[in-house]
């Protein structure tokens, strides 16, 4: 019997059960032929008294193994190990780099592919770094009431019918939370809803240039939206940010065709300026004489403080060429990451063809609860109680900064968003105040990646909202000491 | 609540006049509907940084226009009005310029315009694929979720995710279809994507420029072709018989083609399964052209009777297979879709995915990392194999019984459908006399993109209980008995 000497032996305890241990011990001796290809098996019977579990067990462990034609059963007779194995190469294992040869040629990847990997040579730091960055504190999420609903709908076990702009219900309450935050008045044909987020921006670049164009983006300004231009090929002109945010000015002076602006207008990232609506309508008319297309990304229009809000660019667009991004991650994330996208009437059809060969579907329960948590107004709740407490982290942090750098720090006067913009009077090195932050364990990172160009340096932004009103003083003074000002 | 109220700016109007303005026009408009609460003095005092006193004589003009009420310790509310007027977007419908779009939009707009001539009004509204939710493991599904609500440690409620999908459900997707298909990868090869279709989005994008060649099955999947065909792809059918793409035509052709999409375990819609000699051929042709080939694996899991072969992908020394597979015919709720990429593709692979998504949802992960971890996936699959094999006995017993050789089979034992040819009969009259008697049937025609073959159906056995198929079959042959000896009359 080829088995007498194999450790066959099953752990009780695991809470991996005992035939799915077994079935993987067998596999794994077949595989590595431990047992010999066409070598009896032992019977049910001696195999279920041998392990002490039953016989049900082993025989579900042989039927599987059939199944996946490890062993061969005969009726009537013996259980035996194939003479060929599925798959005959897993032992092997070959090597991967193959020997060049004459008759082989690599697959060439696509010049999308080719700019894609050009643009990780260029700046690979910079992506990974940003991956995780700008989400809520953990301590603020929604995590509880989420998942308590989550248990609600699983019991209605409905799959919501979508078509492939979104589950209508969901578009149609967050149009209205829109509608109500943002005064943006739309159709419901205009709303989508995106599961692939990033597919947002990048289906516009995909229906709307074609490489070589001109793209308008905020200098600086969020450096994932330029990667996405980029690797579209489109030729990336930067404008200026002054106080009031883009400079429509320079824009209009520009001789060329520019067919696409990115702007965060409400609060300008990273500075967090905000464009005055005069500033808005200049741009609004610009773009209705040029047949350009605004893109205005809101990421994160919910959180102010201080002053009044102010009305998005899409509500005042009257000749149908604002796209509105939008998302709840900043309220939401991590247990809901769906981003939307409010598009002129004009692009809806087509881009709903689009959309509907790379996405038709939404995770059914995430759409179900999300469509539910806005509705019963838990959203609306949650964002004004997380509003109270950003704003006194706020507060605390830039009254500990006033006090420890007096007048050697500048500070962004907007009272929004979740992190604050600081401008620092210091003689070290960028990379040694963010090495001696990290010491005094202040999260805090550079805006150097949000240039096109040269930065002018020592610049960073802090996310407030991390940081508790109890702890921040302490923090702040430890990094005050450790850059020995 | 947090209501956008725009004061313009007026001079020498004063603030209350000013808001009650606005007021006014966010009804007019209908941002507030007829019963909707008007925002809170409260929050409008606190939002708006004026007093609340102004607020309050705004809100007094108001009502006596008799736009708003006021409900004593409620608040005030838009007036409801006996006219229920749809609410219609005022919005500027002329329009100067016209839209500038890309080449990629000008063929989504053809593709678009094909869907709707070839596919969409041949589509009757069936799921062909569905199996009952007795013979699935939506129950357990659903207890790995309470699990997962249940669950109080930080890590499991906000694991890390990549954008290649939380690692460990990764690791039991490869273990799976290690167990299932002997596909060999290691995680890092593993990616999980919140659609299916941005599978084939996401390869199409890295491997294929405008005006490449991708050779199909003739018949295959009609939604994967005009994904390609929007990308700019050029495609080329290539021939199937009882064992699957005849390979031999590729070594015929000397067409450079880039890519080859192929359904070797089940043929989709004919069921035919490729055999091992031919498997082989086809992996000495991708590897000595440079081919990628993607095998999709789409209802591998549902098997009867004949042993299977193992995958392309298992049996590929060249690192030229892309595998694609999901679950969502057992588990409909979860429509996620797993690719297993070849080695050297994996790294651009995942930049791409950044390019689309970077996160996918949190919960259903965590859960059907459990539910495959702990063996319930595969308990069912097993458990339903046996059921299924029997549906489809009956129903290939039936459809033998009762339409005699009306009717040829054409399928072998695998997926959740079968393939008919009907002989001599108008498919408009196969259609109507099956809908009369309560069964689904689909034409394969979007399937093939040059000339259809004429009555080959899809026959879904599936979905039916087993005393049924019997009776509805009757029913059908019966049906089509009469109505052709009618027609042979007129």
């Amino acid at each position: 019997m080829p088995l007498t000497n194999l450790d066959l032996q099953l752990d009780p305890f695991s809470k991996i059960p005992l035939g799915r241990q077994l079935t993987d011990k067998l596999r794994r001796a077949i595989i590595e032929e431990q047992i010999a290809s066409g070598s009896v098996l032992p019977s049910i019977r001696t195999l279920a008294t041998k392990l002490n579990v039953s016989r049900s067990t082993v025989m579900r462990c042989y039927e599987e193994l059939a199944g996946q034609g490890y062993i061969s059963i005969t009726p009537g007779s013996n259980t035996s190990v194939c003479k060929r194995m599925p798959g005959e190469l897993e032992k092997k294992h070959s090597p991967l780099e193959l020997e060049p040869n004459e008759n082989f040629t690599p697959p060439a990847l696509s010049h999308y592919a080719e700019k894609l990997l050009f643009a990780a040579r260029e700046a690979p730091a910079q992506s990974k770094f940003f991956l995780n960055y700008g989400g809520p504190p953990l301590d603020t999420a929604p995590v509880d009431r989420w998942r308590e609903l989550i248990g609600i709908h699983i019991k209605k076990k409905q799959s919501p019918h979508c078509s492939s702009a979104g589950y209508l219900p969901l578009r149609k309450v967050y149009s209205d939370y829109l509608s109500r935050t943002r005064a943006i008045r739309c159709d419901i044909s205009q709303v989508f809803v995106f599961t692939a987020r990033e597919l947002r921006l990048d289906l516009l670049c995909r229906l709307l240039l074609e490489p070589g164009d001109a793209v308008a983006v905020e200098n600086p300004g969020y450096p994932g939206a330029r990667q996405r231009f980029a690797v579209h090929g489109a030729k990336i002109v930067p404008i200026p940010v002054d106080y009031q945010g883009l400079d429509t000015d320079y824009l209009a002076n520009l001789k060329e065709d520019i067919k696409m602006v990115y702007l965060t207008p409400s609060h300008h990232e990273p500075t967090g300026v905000v464009m005055p609506a005069s500033r808005r309508k200049k741009l609004l008319s610009w773009a209705e004489s040029r047949g350009a297309i605004i893109v205005e990304d809101d990421y994160d229009s919910e959180f102010r403080y201080d002053s009044r809000p102010i009305a998005s660019l899409m509500s005042m667009d009257e000749s149908d060429s604002v796209v509105h991004i939008s998302c709840l991650w900043k309220t939401l994330s991590p247990v809901s990451k769906l981003g939307f996208m409010i598009v002129p009437k004009r692009l809806s059809h087509i881009l709903a063809c689009a959309k509907a060969l790379v996405e038709r579907e939404t995770p059914p329960l995430e759409t179900l609860v999300l469509t539910d948590f806005i509705k019963t107004g838990n959203l609306e709740r949650i964002i004004s109680k997380n509003r109270k407490i950003y704003e006194s982290r706020r507060s605390s942090l830039v009254n500990a900064l006033k006090t420890a750098f007096a007048e050697k720090i500048t500070m962004s006067s907007e009272s929004a968003g979740m992190d604050l913009f600081v401008r620092l009077d210091c003689p070290l090195l960028e990379i040694e105040i963010l090495k001696m932050a990290q010491k005094a364990e202040l999260p805090i990172v550079s805006a150097a990646p949000y240039y096109v160009d040269t930065p002018p340096g020592k610049e960073f932004i802090i996310p407030f909202s991390e940081i508790p009103e109890q702890v921040v003083e302490e923090k702040v003074k430890n990094w005050v000491k450790l850059l020995q000002m | 609540m947090n209501f956008l109220l725009n004061l313009e700016y007026l001079p020498r109007l004063p603030l209350n006049k000013r808001l009650s303005k606005a007021l006014r026009k966010a009804i007019e408009e209908g941002r507030l509907r007829p019963g909707d609460a008007l925002p809170s003095t409260r929050d409008l005092a606190t939002n708006l940084k004026i007093s609340r006193s102004t607020i309050l004589s705004a809100m007094e003009e108001l009502v006596e226009e008799g736009l708003i009420i006021a409900l004593p310790g409620s608040g005030y509310y838009v007036k409801e009005t006996d006219i229920v007027e749809d609410f219609q977007p005022s919005l500027n419908s002329e329009f100067t310029k016209p839209l500038r779009l890309s080449e990629f939009a000008k063929r989504v707009r053809d593709v678009h315009a094909e869907m709707q001539t070839r596919w969409l009004e041949k589509l009757p509204d069936i799921n062909y694929g569905t199996i009952p939710s007795t013979l699935t493991p939506h129950k357990e599904w659903e207890r790995m979720m309470r699990r997962y609500c249940r669950a109080t440690d930080i890590d499991t409620l906000t694991p890390t995710i990549q954008p290649f999908g939380y690692p460990p459900l990764r690791e039991a997707v490869a273990a799976y279809l290690h167990r299932a298909r002997a596909v060999k990868c290691d995680n890092r090869q593993v990616a999980i994507f919140s659609s299916k279709q941005l599978r084939l989005e996401l390869i199409t994008r890295i491997l294929i420029n405008p005006g490449d060649y991708v050779a199909f099955e003739e018949p295959a999947y009609a939604e994967a072709k005009y994904l390609l065909k929007a990308h700019g792809a050029i495609i080329r059918p290539v021939a199937t018989d009882e064992q699957g793409l005849v390979v031999d035509e590729l070594f015929k052709d000397a067409t450079p083609v880039k890519m080859i999409y192929v359904t070797p375990s089940h043929q989709d819609p004919t069921g035919s399964v490729m055999s091992l000699e031919r498997r082989k051929k086809l992996l000495h042709w991708a590897y000595k052209t440079g081919t990628i080939i993607i095998e999709d694996d789409y209802d591998c899991e549902y098997r009867y009777g004949k042993k299977s072969l193992p995958s392309l992908q298992a049996l590929d020394e060249f690192d030229n297979v892309i595998y694609l597979a999901s679950i969502w015919k057992s588990l409909s709720l979860v429509g996620f879709g797993f690719t297993v990429f070849p080695r050297r593709l994996a790294d651009v692979a995942q930049m791409a995915k950044m390019e689309m998504e970077k996160y996918l949802p949190v919960a259903e992960q965590v859960a059907l990392t459990d539910l495959i971890n702990e063996g319930h996936l595969e308990k069912y699959l097993r458990k339903s194999q046996a059921k299924l094999a029997l549906r489809r006995q009956e129903m290939i017993l039936a459809l033998a019984k009762y339409f005699k050789n009306r009717l040829s089979l054409f399928s072998e034992g695998a997926g959740t459908h079968l393939v008919v040819r009907f002989i001599s009969t108008s498919e408009n009259l196969v259609v109507e006399t099956a809908k009369v008697a309560g069964i689904s049937i689909m034409s394969t025609a979007s399937y093939y993109e040059e000339s259809p073959r004429q009555g080959e159906f899809m026959l879904p056995f599936a979905c039916y209980q087993n005393a049924e198929v019997d009776t509805r079959v009757k029913k059908w042959a019966d049906e089509l008995k009469k109505r052709l000896a009618k027609h042979a009359t007129n």
